[in-house]
């Protein structure tokens, strides 16, 4: 998932503008989005708009829900990262060993959206996890993998992996009751989700 | 909240286990502002190394690196780190260039 909105005590309301705008100059809507290749102007805008207003975990929640009720996605990529798919394929150096006790390895990613990612682990072995705070998202990465599984980047590579669906908030612990054995995976990929997570209200 | 983001990774991870981030945005300076704001590769290594901990920046979003202290021992240390061949689109620059880079992090040295 790859939302950019990042709200904490520092956001700002200035809109985005390159070069800089001088704090003296009257901040019109005005914002240059030419130099990166990038979600349009109006996407980002209502995103920006539309969690502006919640605070705390319930209403943040509730706010990623009604934008997955809606398909106001315009974060979705419909295939997992490249980047994490060659990395799964090339650096074995890198991807955690196979564990002491023998015990499968287990995957998770936070704020998974539709879960590509996590069907790719899975497709790689790994007991694979995908968190997402909405639950309609949820119910649109099970369709995805419901369409999808079947496709050639899916394609078991090695046997044994699953996919598992967890709603919850990434900092509490109430997804991990869904989760085997303890309460600490194996590999973590963490794709933006500093960006998208909201910020307590206590800061 | 970065340092619950940091603190969350040292909590969930087996002591044998890796995180893996494809660090994104990383081209942005912090003062031009947001949404969305910067993750250069520097502010992962501030942070994932001291869980729980806040670091100072400055108004303009810029991290204060001159006052980032020790890591702390026994957390996720960067065991690796290179930019991949290809990423999701937007970690690229307009040139076509790949901005996005990623890090593995591991408890073990």
């Amino acid at each position: 998932m790859s939302i950019y909105i990042y709200l904490n005590s520092h956001l700002y309301p200035s809109p985005i503008t390159n070069p800089p705008i001088h704090p003296s100059q009257e901040i019109s809507t005005h914002i240059n989005m030419s130099t990166y290749p990038d979600r349009t102007t109006d996407a980002r805008a209502r995103l920006l708009s539309h969690f502006a207003q919640a605070t705390g975990t319930t209403e943040h929640g509730a706010r990623w829900d009604a934008l997955w009720k809606e398909s106001f996605l315009p974060w979705d990529k419909g295939f997992p990262n490249p980047a994490l798919v060659d990395l799964l394929a090339e650096r074995q150096d890198i991807l955690p060993s196979p564990r002491h006790d023998g015990k499968k390895l287990k995957a998770l990613v936070p704020g998974c959206g539709k879960g590509y990612d996590v069907l790719l682990l899975a497709s790689w072995g790994y007991e694979a996890y995908g968190l997402e705070i909405a639950s309609t998202a949820l119910e649109a990465a099970r369709k995805v993998e419901a369409e999808m599984s079947g496709q050639k980047e899916y394609e078991t590579k090695r046997e044994g992996g699953s996919v598992t669906w967890l709603s919850g908030d990434f900092f509490e612990d109430g997804f991990l009751k869904n989760v085997q054995g303890e309460g600490k995976f194996d590999l973590i990929y963490d794709y933006t989700v500093g960006l998208s997570s909201y910020d307590e209200e206590t800061r | 909240m970065r340092p619950a983001w940091s603190k969350r990774y040292n909590d969930l991870l087996s002591p044998s286990g890796r995180v893996i981030c494809v660090e994104f945005p990383t081209y942005k300076p912090p003062s031009t502002g947001g949404p969305p704001w910067a993750l250069p590769p520097k502010i992962y290594n501030a942070h994932l190394p001291r869980p729980g901990e806040e670091l100072s920046y400055a108004d303009d979003g810029e991290l204060l690196e001159d006052k980032i202290g020790e890591p702390i021992p026994g957390a996720l240390r960067r065991v690796e780190h290179f930019q991949p061949k290809r990423t999701h689109k937007i970690g690229y620059s307009a040139d076509g260039k790949v901005t996005d880079w990623v890090s593995v992090w591991s408890f073990e040295t």
